[in-house]
């Protein structure tokens, strides 16, 4: 058992040494704590009588506190110590160069971690242990592992496959110019033709893109036969996208999450910059704040347009344009262990879009049919056949999709938008993909017109997740952000409305949570960095308040549970007994023009016979 | 080669402006010289005030000893660097000589052990000099260097009376002869040899506490001579209280410390200064194992300031003139220098360093 010796240095605080000789305790090791007052003469004599493998020293750090701290230092040496004592430091204002200034062997910045501690007492270097901790503990985690999404309410189940039926069968035999530019990137890809520098034959890659623009709108055939550029659009050049690899070398500190002590939930927040160098930035900072996961967002023109660009490019308003070169650069970037989602949920382009995401290497996809074909505005039709091709391929890559709710937005009560994700669920499953519903936690418009959480934001919100578990074995992935609606422009307001619901998420026992930075709905543009971090530590500090209890629902919850549980079959009802699901979706069964949503338009009338 | 160290006596005192002068004058001298540094050094402003700090300037052909994730913070260029094996907290130390002048960031080996694997490798690759930039008030490593400036100054005290005799009290431990008792094979703990030849030795390297000043304690005997060995420390108070309140059990006796830096590394030099006095008066005496030479010290006014209302730090600075003259006038025996404030005697001369060309 190696021992420890254990100094605050410090007249009057020695809370750091006590919960570090608790720790070291529990870890096996012998530790000593001297009390506050102690003197540098006194740690030192006590260390030569218990030649202890490690002194650590906790102390603030202010003018002439350095000179104590170093003559405990000095004395050490003077002494002999050093030649089997490791000497280190941890305290408010330590860095490394103040550290070695000092001259101490190992020291502790920021909060502590104790694996770093027991590294340094054993004689690990850092990059031993970050190596160590991402081969054996950081995985890139699988959300959908362990479900086996059995429905526990068989008339529920009875009407998700009347209407699974349907929408196969009137997907059956139909395509459109999104499916088939889909296979025409499928056929670059296969002949290494996909991208602008590709490698393959100039002639395969002529020919198939010329295919591939008959099928493009004009704007887009504009870019790929005269190189215009859509409006605020411009070429990264080779020197910007070089230089950002030099600014992460290699190496990293070990992950350390947002969360406190349970497994789950993962963590997700997206981005979406309009510039691919930009979302590098983003994501680097919010996987060192410990973010499990981010979404591409691509701009909301990129869905209403026929055809996907193609090169390095930047875009000056919101939202990353969609092609395989800025998927590709920003992917190179992610930790081996942050899964990625890239969107294709809503828009023309969405059975081209997984094509190109799974290229990119995507480890999920988000694919919503009732969602972006009434909120999202492309026409039902159309996105019936273009997602029921999307969820196959989606099934053929072995990639999940997560389903977002957010029509509540536009006023959808909760049924209502819960039946849709039901459905593409439903469907998802049949074509053997693995789908993942997202209920959206969020003050709706439903919601504030009808009253519905007027006393508090609890019981509603609980009572969407809960009344999941009585209908399907399923993982649950609040979404997109949690907290819609309840945001204002004060950042403070702003994240901590966001870790309140993301805590009470993880109360509940979900699988993973969207979270929003703290500008995202007041931003008029893309969102800052600060902004993220302000709600990754909100909600780390959240989680480490709230620890591992568990949420239970009050009477009021139970009963929204129940009237919820009992709208969603009635919805399903009318659905299957309609007979036509985009018939459904037009007429307004999973969300009316009363409730506020519209069917969309961008596409209608371009499906065709295969 | 020669070892030459720079210390202080807290931060911001000077050190490496004198250490940044004394390598103009070594580099005119046409020395091959190498430069490292036990603590971190080479960063434009104070970690902690936020004040500028001098910074070194790196000469084609010099070598320097540091961190290798150091190398890209200054200015100057690399063409060829040696790892080492010896860690910091800033990554392996390297042995890089410089191709293109600019400045450079040191961290070097932080201890004894380390500093002296350093400066063995160094000596192996026909480096004439070796300067070794100090951090705050540390001395310890530096026992191995052939001779020290000490740098003083108004930011370990504003008060100038202070400063002056607190210098002086630090000179005066470098005036200490060499010992003839411990010359070689030195035991790593406490010792006594009585004059039949007998060796008692305690359980500690030090005498930091009362329990261990009472274990020596009991081992002095009255009226009998004695060589007493202090191979680590020994708190300048408990060697006051003993000379003091025993003087009967000090008498004939000659204490052997390791070097000067040994003692100023216990605690204060004024302490010191006052019990050896007293050991003297009762018939002891006191010597080092190696002798370490005090090449010259140097003053500084500057004094980070802080102001409450901004939470800031701002220089300010004692009277400069004053301050020369009057740590001048307490040390009598070892050249005292402001080096903003020339003419100087010949420093290198001062620090045994002969010119090659």
């Amino acid at each position: 058992m190696k021992t420890v010796l254990l100094a605050p240095l410090d007249p009057v605080h020695d809370n750091a040494v006590k919960l570090l000789k608790r720790k070291l305790s529990e870890a096996g090791y012998d530790a000593h704590a001297m009390p506050p007052g102690t003197t540098p003469e006194e740690v030192i004599q006590r260390a030569l009588t218990l030649k202890p493998a490690a002194i650590l020293v906790s102390r603030t750090l202010g003018y002439k506190v350095a000179e104590i701290l170093s003559q405990l230092v000095d004395l050490a040496d003077a002494a002999g110590l050093r030649d089997a004592t490791r000497i280190g430091v941890g305290g408010m204002a330590i860095t490394r160069e103040i550290g070695a200034e000092l001259g101490f062997d190992g020291c502790f910045v920021g909060e502590l971690k104790m694996n770093a501690v027991i590294d340094f007492i054993e004689g690990r270097s850092a990059s031993q242990t970050a190596r160590a901790f991402d081969e054996i503990t950081r995985e890139k985690p699988d959300i959908t592992a362990g479900y086996t999404y059995r429905f526990f309410d068989p008339k529920i189940e009875s009407y998700l496959n009347q209407i699974t039926d349907q929408i196969l069968s009137a997907a059956a035999g139909k395509t459109t110019d999104g499916i088939e530019r889909a296979k025409i990137r499928s056929e670059m890809l296969e002949m290494d033709v996909a991208t602008r520098d590709h490698r393959g034959s100039p002639e395969t890659r002529g020919k198939l893109l010329a295919r591939y623009i008959t099928l493009c709108d004009s704007e887009i055939q504009a870019f790929y036969k005269d190189g215009r550029l859509p409006a605020g659009v411009r070429w990264l050049d080779r020197a910007e996208i070089d230089r950002v690899g030099e600014l992460f070398p290699s190496g990293h500190e070990p992950f350390t999450p947002l969360r406190h002590n349970r497994p789950k939930p993962y963590f997700f927040s997206q981005y979406g910059t309009g510039c691919p160098i930009m979302d590098v930035y983003h994501i680097k900072v919010a996987e060192a704040w410990g973010i499990d996961g981010v979404f591409h967002f691509d701009p909301s023109w990129n869905a209403q347009r026929e055809g996907l660009l193609e090169g390095y490019l930047t875009h000056e308003h919101d939202g990353t344009i969609l092609t395989l070169e800025n998927l590709s650069f920003i992917r190179s970037f992610l930790e081996p262990y942050t899964l990625w989602n890239v969107r294709g949920h809503r828009g023309l382009n969405t059975p081209e879009t997984q094509v190109l995401g799974h290229a990119a290497g995507a480890d999920l996809f988000k694919i919503n049919i009732p969602y972006g074909s009434t909120a999202g505005g492309t026409d039902p039709q159309r996105l019936l056949v273009d997602g029921v091709y999307s969820l196959k391929l989606a099934a053929q890559y072995k990639i999940p999709f997560d389903i977002p709710g957010n029509d509540e937005l536009s006023g959808v009560p909760p049924y209502k938008t819960f039946a849709g994700l039901l459905i593409m669920m439903s469907l998802g499953l049949r074509l053997g993909a693995r789908p993942i519903p997202k209920p959206l936690l969020c003050y709706s418009p439903y919601m504030t017109i009808h009253g519905r959480m007027d006393d508090n934001m609890i019981d509603m919100n609980l009572a969407k997740l809960a009344v999941w578990r009585d209908i399907v074995d399923t993982p649950i992935w609040p979404g997109e952000p949690v907290g819609f609606m309840t945001h204002t422009p004060d950042r403070v307001q702003s994240a901590l409305q966001t870790s309140l619901h993301a805590s009470l998420a993880a109360a509940a026992g979900v699988d993973a949570v969207t979270i929003a930075s703290s500008d995202e709905a007041y931003s008029k543009g893309p969102i800052s960095v600060q902004a993220r971090v302000d709600t990754l530590r909100a909600v780390r500090d959240q989680l480490r308040f709230q620890g591992s209890l568990q949420a239970s629902l009050s009477p009021a919850a139970e009963s929204i549970k129940a009237e919820i549980h009992e709208k969603i079959t009635a919805t399903l009802a009318a659905v299957a007994a309609r007979g036509d699901f985009a018939a459904s979706i037009y007429e307004g069964l999973l969300g009316s023009q009363d409730d506020g949503l519209y069917p969309g338009r961008v596409g209608a009338g371009t499906v065709r016979g295969e | 080669m020669r070892t030459l160290g720079f210390v202080g006596t807290a931060k911001n005192t000077g050190k490496t402006t004198a250490a940044v002068h004394v390598l103009e004058l070594v580099r005119a001298a046409g020395l091959t010289t190498a430069l490292t540094s036990i603590g971190f050094d080479g960063e434009s402003t104070d970690h902690i005030t936020g004040l500028p700090k001098p910074r070194y300037q790196a000469a084609p052909g010099m070598l320097v000893a540091t961190a290798d994730s150091l190398l890209d913070y200054g200015s100057a260029d690399f063409d060829r660097t040696e790892p080492t094996g010896l860690q910091t907290i800033l990554g392996e130390i390297v042995i890089a000589r410089v191709s293109r002048p600019g400045t450079v960031a040191l961290a070097g080996p932080n201890r004894r052990l380390d500093l002296r694997r350093l400066l063995d490798r160094l000596a192996a690759v026909q480096v004439d000099l070796t300067l070794v930039d100090g951090a705050l008030n540390r001395l310890a490593a530096l026992s191995l260097a052939d001779g020290l400036v000490l740098s003083t100054g108004a930011a370990f005290d504003e008060r100038i009376e202070v400063i002056a005799a607190h210098a002086a009290a630090m000179e005066s431990l470098f005036h200490l002869p060499r010992s003839s008792d411990w010359t070689e094979n030195a035991p790593s703990l406490v010792c006594l040899r009585q004059e039949n030849g007998r060796l008692i030795q305690l359980s500690t390297s030090s005498v930091l506490d009362e329990g261990s000043l009472s274990s020596l304690l009991s081992q002095l005997t009255p009226g009998a001579d004695a060589a007493c060995f202090i191979p680590g420390v020994f708190s300048p108070t408990l060697f006051q209280t003993m000379v003091q309140k025993f003087p009967d059990r000090v008498a004939g006796k000659r204490f052997t410390f390791t070097s000067p830096v040994h003692l100023l590394a216990s605690g204060k030099p004024e302490i010191w200064q006052s019990a050896l006095e007293t050991l003297s008066a009762a018939g002891g005496a006191a010597g080092y194992q190696a002798a370490l030479p005090l090449c010259f010290l140097t003053v500084n006014p500057f004094f980070p300031r802080y102001l409450q209302k901004t939470g800031a730090y701002v220089a300010e600075y004692v009277d400069k003139q004053q301050l020369l003259h009057s740590v001048q006038a307490r040390i009598t025996r070892t050249p005292v220098v402001d080096i903003l404030q020339p003419p100087h005697p010949d420093l290198l001369a001062l620090c045994q360093i002969t010119p090659k060309n």
